[in-house]
């Protein structure tokens, strides 16, 4: 009777990572902003290479997070994969495909605007 | 991937049975009502079911909404014309900071909560949520905090600060007990919320009928879910925040305080790291009903289900990302600002997506009018203005421009009136039936409409125009001729038409209803189950558990409605006379345990009167009563858990239909109560986590707040940490040796255990009572004090558990097999180590981190 080791289950936990790599990544840049701008103002810390490299770790661990065997080959099968017929893993694994394009998103947003705006002030 | 399609078969009754004789069905029926009887008299207080308890929790946070409706009304005469002297300075800082609060802790969040607990059951046609005592508990400490809260205003002394509080204002320049009530009146609200997120969670995710897996749970659910995740994470920052700010005000730890290396700022992002999220805890659950009212009226299912759940998902996490858009104009760095603004702009994205759903469905379907319809079209309308105008401010430059006036005031309210309060009254309107046994008028509902939504337009629209005209908001009053008297005077006209609106809207609600108003059964002709009840629906709340294929069971499932009258589901009868629910998986909705529930106490109600007088006493400085209170509400808990929890069934397994047998006990990471306290140690954690934050905060400011590390010597606090450790590593053995039935080593280990962790509080006090910064002399003192108190707080909890589970055993109402009361004091203690750890972490390795 226990759910907890059915794949299944375990896919709904993943759906977790993707907004867990958007936000570990929302808090490293503002840690970095922070501590560029606070007690490390004159160290001369290159934000912007900071930031990339944290941007491209995020993009690397949500494309990783996706299980992309089960995901669907097209835009065009979403919607079958959210229709009732389909089992429960197909919908989750289109949710979690879809949640990475989202955090996907949160994360480039954040760091093309330390790209337009490079400075403490 | 295999999807079990032999899953739904599985749980399909067995075709040719027949249904049962109607004297067995009569006899079926007679001991379900006397099961879940709600008690009458003045007993009916003590009543638990998630109907009555979801029932007066609407009723009491509607009366909040009217009273806080009333405070913006003389805030609105106030400023209707120039130097007007109706209200002085100091009553009008109450009255708006007491309508903000209000609105905000007293009626836009717990309506979400108190709507879910009456309707939530139903829509996942389950006869109760899994924790009703703990439902009812939550209630009456809303509605007595809340009472408190607005009483102050009639004694002159409510607070002042604005809803926020910030310091130094809400500090040092406040003294009385105003800002002492909005803290401790509002950390009692906040272990209500959070109680009612972990009551909601666990019922989303275990009782769902059996077949509804988690691609077909109605969108209200996941929505709910969201919410009461986010309600999880947002609101611990606040009740740290609030500690904090309380500890200052009462015994002088300068968190806030430059004077003492403390900055006021931390209190800002405490605030709204709880404050933007809450926003969304506000409007998503609103959306929910959207959800759920737009496919029955287009008579069309749900378009783009999947979108909606991404969506949901998606504001839920992105909102945690955005609060220092409240913030613009405190000096921070402008890269921050950049941050923080592009994500505000990026979560305007899962939120159109919920809407461009909402609209294709009412494009695929056609749409039956109804008074919902309508102000869900309202509501939708006035959102999408909210909306841009919160596009708007998420832009710093217009920010800075915009900040501090009434244009703020103007986009708040649109969001919120547009986003919330229209939907709710579409859900008034559409769910009356079910919650109030009657329809609403067509006639005046649509007359309460027109007058809301046109009053709303004339009172908020204004208000734009008055921000960029630059009128402050939170001023008492104004000068002539700064071309701001025609815009107010209008506003206030219009506050006065919107109050019309709720008043037809109200009388509508309590007039007496001739028998016309008795609805039809599934009035709407909706199709998910919450509408399978007859009306008015006896207090069983599901005549028996239907087995679910579909997202619209009603619409797709012929013959749902004859089985259901006739008893064929799950649960049909109630033997033993006692109230009993089916536990299913997270996922998949199988059935895995039949849970006993229990049933109408006055025990929750004296708790929370307990609870109540702890942080009633405290504000007036009766420290004495509140530790009397504190001792009383100890007491009364181990009562209500010691005689209604974790009860031994009289036999193992019983049978719950079509052939079904299911355990009645059941421990460990399958249970509820185990879930229950996995969630709430979560959100303890986050609230600890918070504090951490300000550990960290401080620490990136400036190098001398880590300087006072270097006076100050960690290794009692260290050693503290190696005795809750050993507690710790004692608790988890003690519950091994349980489970082998090794009686004296799981007393030996459990005592032990209990005086490892005592000695472990008495060592963090005595590494407090000798720190060499104290805790009012400099904020770090004052931050590793509270991190250290925290954990002695915790581990002194868990000490009480783990006699607790002592006793349990030695009374046998705990055994080997049946020990819930271990393994979830199990689970408490690896929060506790986990959170000493970090404690001990910080505080030693802190000083090397430079």
């Amino acid at each position: 009777v226990t759910t907890s080791r059915r794949p299944t289950a375990a896919s709904a936990w993943r759906l977790a990572v993707p907004p867990a790599v958007w936000l570990a990544h929302f808090a490293a840049v503002y840690a970095t902003a922070a501590l560029a701008c606070g007690r490390w103002r004159h160290a001369g810390v290159d934000v912007g290479a900071v930031v990339l490299g944290l941007s491209v770790v995020a993009l690397a661990g949500l494309a990783g997070s996706v299980d992309w065997r089960s995901a669907p080959s097209g835009t065009g099968r979403a919607p079958a994969a959210f229709a009732e017929a389909t089992g429960t893993d197909a919908f989750l694994s289109v949710v979690h495909l879809l949640l990475a394009a989202v955090s996907g998103l949160g994360v480039v947003f954040v760091a093309a605007s330390v790209a337009v705006v490079g400075v403490c002030r | 991937m295999s999807a079990r399609p032999d899953l739904i078969q599985d749980l399909v009754p067995a075709s040719g049975l027949t249904y049962p004789s109607s004297a067995a069905r009569a006899a079926q029926e007679a001991r379900l009502q006397a099961a879940w009887r709600i008690p009458s008299g003045w007993r009916y207080w003590s009543a638990v079911n998630n109907t009555v308890v979801g029932q007066w929790y609407i009723v009491v946070t509607l009366l909040f909404f009217l009273f806080g409706g009333v405070l913006a009304l003389l805030l609105r005469l106030q400023l209707a014309v120039p130097d007007n002297t109706l209200v002085a300075a100091d009553r009008y800082n109450q009255i708006f900071t007491v309508h903000g609060s209000v609105m905000m802790f007293l009626f836009a969040l717990p309506i979400f909560e108190a709507v879910s607990i009456a309707l939530l059951p139903a829509i996942l046609g389950a006869r109760e949520l899994p924790f009703p005592r703990l439902s009812a508990f939550g209630f009456w400490a809303f509605a007595i905090g809340g009472v408190f809260l607005c009483g102050s205003l009639f004694f002159d002394a409510a607070p002042k600060g604005g809803w926020f509080m910030y310091p130094p204002l809400t500090s040092g320049y406040q003294p009385g007990i105003g800002a002492d009530i909005w803290l401790l009146g509002f950390s009692f609200i906040e272990v209500a919320a959070i109680a009612a997120a972990v009551e909601l969670i666990v019922g989303v995710l275990r009782s769902r009928p059996p077949g509804m897996r988690l691609h077909l749970m109605p969108l209200y659910a996941w929505y709910v879910l969201v919410a009461a995740g986010m309600v999880l994470f947002a609101f611990p920052p606040l009740i740290a925040g609030t500690m904090m700010l309380e500890l200052e005000r009462a015994l002088g730890w300068p968190f806030f305080d430059p004077r003492g290396g403390g900055d006021p700022l931390l209190w800002q992002h405490l605030f709204w790291i709880f404050g933007h999220p809450e926003v969304y805890v506000i409007f998503l659950p609103s959306v929910a009903l959207v959800a759920m009212i737009v496919p029955t009226a287009a008579r069309h299912r749900i378009v783009g289900y999947g979108w909606v759940v991404l969506a949901a998902l998606g504001t839920g996490f992105l909102s945690f990302g955005l609060w220092v858009h409240h913030m613009f104009t405190t000096g921070l760095p402008a890269l921050t600002l950049a941050i923080f603004s592009a994500a505000s702009a990026a979560v305007a994205v899962p939120t159109t997506v919920q809407f461009m759903c909402f609209a294709a469905t009412m494009l695929a379907g056609r749409v039956v009018r109804s008074v919902p319809m309508l102000y869900i079209a309202g509501g939708i309308a006035t959102f999408a203005i909210g909306g841009l105008t919160g596009v708007m401010v998420a832009m710093a430059p217009f920010n800075l421009q915009a900040h501090d006036s009434f244009f703020v005031v103007a986009h708040l309210h649109t969001v919120l009136i547009g986003g919330a309060v229209f939907p709710l009254l579409a859900g008034l309107y559409y769910y009356f039936p079910i919650v109030g046994n009657a329809m609403l008028s067509e006639r005046l509902g649509r007359w309460g409409f027109w007058l809301v939504f046109t009053g709303f337009n004339l009172t908020f629209m204004p208000m734009h125009v008055l921000g960029l005209l630059g009128m402050p908001r939170r001023v008492f009053t104004y000068a002539p001729g700064l071309g701001w008297e025609t815009l107010n005077l209008v506003a206030t006209a219009g506050a006065f038409v919107l109050a019309a609106g709720f008043a037809v809207v109200v009388w509508d609600v309590v007039r007496p209803k001739g028998a016309d108003a008795r609805p039809a059964r599934n009035p709407w002709g909706a199709g998910t189950l919450e509408w399978l009840p007859t009306i008015p629906n006896p207090s069983w709340g599901m005549r028996a558990i239907p087995t679910v294929r579909t997202r619209y069971p009603i619409w797709d499932q012929p013959g749902l409605v004859q089985d259901y009258d006739a008893g064929r589901g799950y649960l049909p009868d109630a033997e033993e006379g006692l109230r009993e629910m089916l536990v299913t998986s997270t996922v998949d909705a199988e059935p895995q345990q039949c849970l006993r529930i229990p049933g109408p106490t006055f025990i929750t109600l004296w708790a929370a009167v307990a609870v109540g007088g702890m942080f009633v006493f405290a504000t007036f400085g009766a420290y004495r009563l509140a530790a009397v209170s504190t001792v009383a509400s100890l007491v009364l808990i181990l009562v209500w858990l010691w005689t209604g929890t974790a009860v031994i069934p009289e036999k193992p397994r019983k049978h719950v239909g079509f052939g079904v047998q299911l355990p009645l006990y059941v421990s460990g990471r399958d249970s509820v109560g185990w879930w229950a306290m996995a969630i709430t140690m979560l959100a303890v954690f986050t609230a600890f986590l918070s504090v951490v934050f300000g550990y960290v905060f401080y620490w990136t400011l400036d190098e001398r707040f880590i300087a006072q590390a270097e006076r100050h010597d960690h290794g009692l606090v260290v050693a503290g940490g190696a005795l809750v450790g050993l507690a710790w590593a004692l608790t988890a053995a003690a519950r091994r040796w349980n489970a082998a039935d090794h009686a004296r080593a799981f007393y030996a280990g459990a005592l032990a255990a209990a005086v490892c962790g005592g000695s472990g509080v008495a060592t963090l006090l005595w590494a407090i009572a000798s720190a060499s910064v104290g805790p009012d002399e400099h904020v770090y003192g004052a931050t590793v004090a509270l991190l250290v108190v925290w954990c002695g707080l915790q581990v002194g909890l868990g000490v009480v558990m783990l006699l607790y589970c002592a006793a349990r055993r030695a009374a046998g109402r705990m055994t080997a097999r049946h020990d819930i009361d271990i393994a979830n004091t199990t689970l408490y203690w690896h929060f506790t180590a986990a959170t000493m750890a970090v404690t001990a972490a910080l505080v030693s390795g802190g000083p090397a981190m430079g």
